[in-house]
């Protein structure tokens, strides 16, 4: 079934009045062949008639009946098949032989008479599926050419003197004014301002756009002006900014007289945007046209200044997210050392219980497994290395409890009157016990008899120093305890003559978790002397250090002579790390 | 009385003391040093029969010590060498174990296992005295 209806050849009738003007004006075949195949082509194309489309055109000459073949695309003459009938009506005729269908489109008149048909040639056999669009493009093409040639019927005299003269066969000038109309059409219907210049910038031809686009009067510049003279005149009236007039004008006349292919922006005084365009003739001179672009260069101003703005947006957000990235990075490696540091801390602090463990253990095995007398004395050896081990694990059960303690911000300090000698004294004597290797030498004769402090505290104080003393001195064993009144101030330094310990790690000497490079190999947790600073710093002390490898360290801890603090205090809590 | 020596490498005095009461006691002959550097000298003056060695001590681990005599001493590389430590972890029992100890064993530890383990070692070395893989 043919996709086309009788309603879309009604919708054709344009062609048809082409048709009769090209017969009316008598071309002559010459010129049809070069016409008639060019719209064509058009039509069969765009049409989507598969591959390699054929076409022709048949009119009836209305004078005489004849229907004449007025032009092919694609086709020769000789291939015109002399039996073809031609129908009246739409349709499609199927050869399957030929692989080949013929779509016949009648021609239609404005008095609704047939005078010809549209032949297309499709290369497959079946059904059209583009007869809409067909039908659309036969009727734009069509009357595209016959509004050319009517308005060439409608012209006065000297054109119909054209038509007449074409008559005698003077195809070329009919050509030739044909084009020059079409030109002209052009011309006039360009959205911009154009204007053609002779070799001698003489503007032999303008179209009114031009006037109004460029706002020149039209009167003063009329075609077989001078072009410099419109440069000058716009010299004058400031288009080309402050300067001397001639010498602004004559750089663009010179660049006018280049007569090169160029392409430039212009910003007019009243401003508009022009892009103006200058295409050299072949013949001499050149074609200037001038479109206005305002409204595209205000939208590429408003894009532009839309994308700065987005830029500056991106930017600043990506240094924030970059400042934030860094951020998190740092704190995620602090994170990172205080997890390790922590799990560090956990296997030190379960290898320090094990140590007054594994004596605990020994010692009770040794007493069950004696094989030589037991004495008294080898009970009470045992019991009291037993003893020992206990008030170690005591010690440092106590320490990691305050350290907990403090860690929460629970550290209490509940300072009281108390005799700070007396609490060396019972540090000292509970130190040898456990560590009875080392001899601690005292002097504190110059102490205070009272001070304000927390007794459990400062006792952590003086047990840690003085085990780090006996701890890290493992060759030599004397400890000085040395303490003494300076400025109402109370100090107490603990000696040894030990490892020492580098100077570069003095500074980190106090921070959690830390262990010196000269502790290695010797147990330990790393929270000590951090507990030790915290307590002193909480009495409203402080603590220094002194120290030289090989030689030994000294840790001397300063307290208010009698501390009038509130009976209670408490610290927030400290920020890890 | 065993005329097999043993040296204990212990920094912690009394644990050291323990030692060595214990394996006096079961017979052997104990030698004593404080911390690694004095253990390897030790070995090289004494030559021990066994030697039972703390991981953490100061100058000289014993992981130090193993990896001196390993690679400066293999003369004495067939001395039994037995961990006895507080450090439990899996790591360092490993470490310990990969550098040629004959055992890892981890404190606080009961007599009865140590003195097995150390007849376990005589036992090997009279073996390998009887079929002269050694010495």
């Amino acid at each position: 079934m043919l996709g086309l209806n009788q309603s879309v050849v009604g919708n054709v009738p344009c062609l048809g009045l082409a048709g009769n003007e090209i017969l009316r004006l008598g071309y002559s075949d010459q010129i049809l062949a070069q016409i008639i195949p060019k719209i064509l082509r058009v039509i069969v194309e765009t049409a989507s008639l598969e591959l390699q489309p054929k076409g022709a055109l048949y009119l009836k000459n209305v004078a005489s009946d004849d229907i004449k073949l007025a032009g092919l695309y694609n086709l020769e003459w000789s291939q015109i098949d002399p039996s073809l009938q031609l129908g009246l009506e739409f349709h499609l005729e199927q050869n399957c032989e030929a692989e080949t269908d013929r779509i016949l489109v009648p021609v239609i008149s404005d008095l609704d008479q047939t005078i010809g048909t549209l032949v297309f040639y499709k290369s497959c056999a079946g059904p059209y599926a583009h007869s809409e669009a067909l039908a659309a493009l036969v009727r734009e093409v069509a009357f595209v050419v016959c509004a050319k040639l009517k308005q060439e019927c409608d012209q006065p005299a000297p054109q119909h003197m054209l038509a007449e003269q074409s008559a005698k066969n003077d195809d070329k000038t009919i050509l030739h004014d044909s084009l020059h109309e079409l030109l002209r059409t052009t011309v006039d219907n360009f959205p911009g301002g154009i204007c053609v210049l002779s070799s001698d910038l003489t503007v032999i031809m303008v179209n009114k756009r031009l006037y109004e686009i460029l706002d020149l009067p039209e009167t003063t510049f009329p075609v077989g002006c001078n072009f410099a003279d419109i440069l000058r005149f716009y010299a004058r009236r400031g288009e080309y900014g402050q300067g001397d007039v001639e010498e602004l004008a004559q750089i663009r006349i010179r660049h006018a007289k280049q007569f090169i292919e160029d392409t430039f922006d212009r910003e007019t005084a009243s401003g508009l945007f022009l892009e103006v365009r200058t295409t050299p003739l072949a013949s001499g001179g050149c074609m200037v046209s001038y479109l206005d672009i305002t409204a595209r260069k205000k939208a590429e101003k408003e894009l532009l200044q839309h994308r700065d703005r987005l830029e500056g947006l991106v930017t600043s957000r990506t240094s924030e997210v970059e400042q934030q990235a860094r951020k998190l990075k740092r704190l995620l490696v602090r994170e990172r050392q205080v997890n390790k540091q922590m799990s560090q801390f956990v296997a030190t602090a379960s290898h320090e219980l094990r140590t007054p463990l594994a004596i605990i253990d020994g010692a009770a095995q040794r007493l069950a497994r004696t094989k030589s007398e037991v004495t008294p004395d080898f009970i009470s050896g045992k019991v009291d290395r037993i003893r020992g081990s206990v008030s170690r694990m005591v010690e440092l059960m106590e320490s990691f409890l305050a350290f907990g303690r403090l860690e929460q911000g629970l550290l209490d300090i509940k300072p009281e009157a108390l005799s700070i000698s007396d609490l060396i004294r019972h540090c000292v004597a509970d130190q040898l016990k456990v560590r009875p290797s080392h001899e601690i030498n005292l002097d504190i004769d110059e102490l205070p008899s009272l001070i304000m402090a927390d007794r459990s505290a400062l006792q952590q104080v003086f047990n840690n120093l003085l085990s780090n003393a006996i701890k890290y001195a493992p060759n030599s064993p004397e400890i000085f305890l040395r303490g003494w009144c300076e400025n109402n101030k109370v100090y107490v330094s603990v000696r040894d003559q030990g490892l020492g310990i580098d100077a570069d790690d003095l500074p980190k000497l106090f921070e959690r978790y830390f262990r010196a490079r000269s502790s290695c190999g010797i147990a330990g947790t790393g929270i000590g002397l951090n507990l030790v600073q915290q307590i002193v710093k909480l009495h409203g002390g402080a603590i220094t250090v002194q120290s030289e490898i090989d030689q030994g360290t000294v840790f001397t801890v300063e307290l208010p002579n009698f501390v009038n603090a509130p009976t209670r205090c408490k610290i927030p809590a400290i920020e890890i790390a | 009385m065993s005329n097999i020596t043993i040296l204990c490498v212990e920094d912690e005095a009394e644990i050291r003391a323990l030692l060595v009461e214990e394996l006096e006691d079961a017979g052997f002959k104990t030698l004593q040093a404080a911390n690694g550097r004095e253990g390897l000298e030790t070995i090289l003056a004494k030559w021990p029969d066994i030697v039972i060695c703390d991981v953490t001590m100061p100058e000289m681990d014993g992981h130090e010590l193993l990896a001196e005599i390993q690679l400066n001493h293999p003369e004495l590389s067939n001395v039994p060498f037995i961990f006895l430590t507080a450090l439990a972890d899996k790591e360092n029992m490993i470490l310990g174990l990969q550098s040629g100890a004959a055992d890892y064993l981890t404190k606080p530890i009961d007599f009865d296992i140590l003195l097995a383990k150390v007849t376990g070692c005589i036992t090997r070395i009279e073996n390998d005295k009887k079929t002269g893989r050694a010495f």
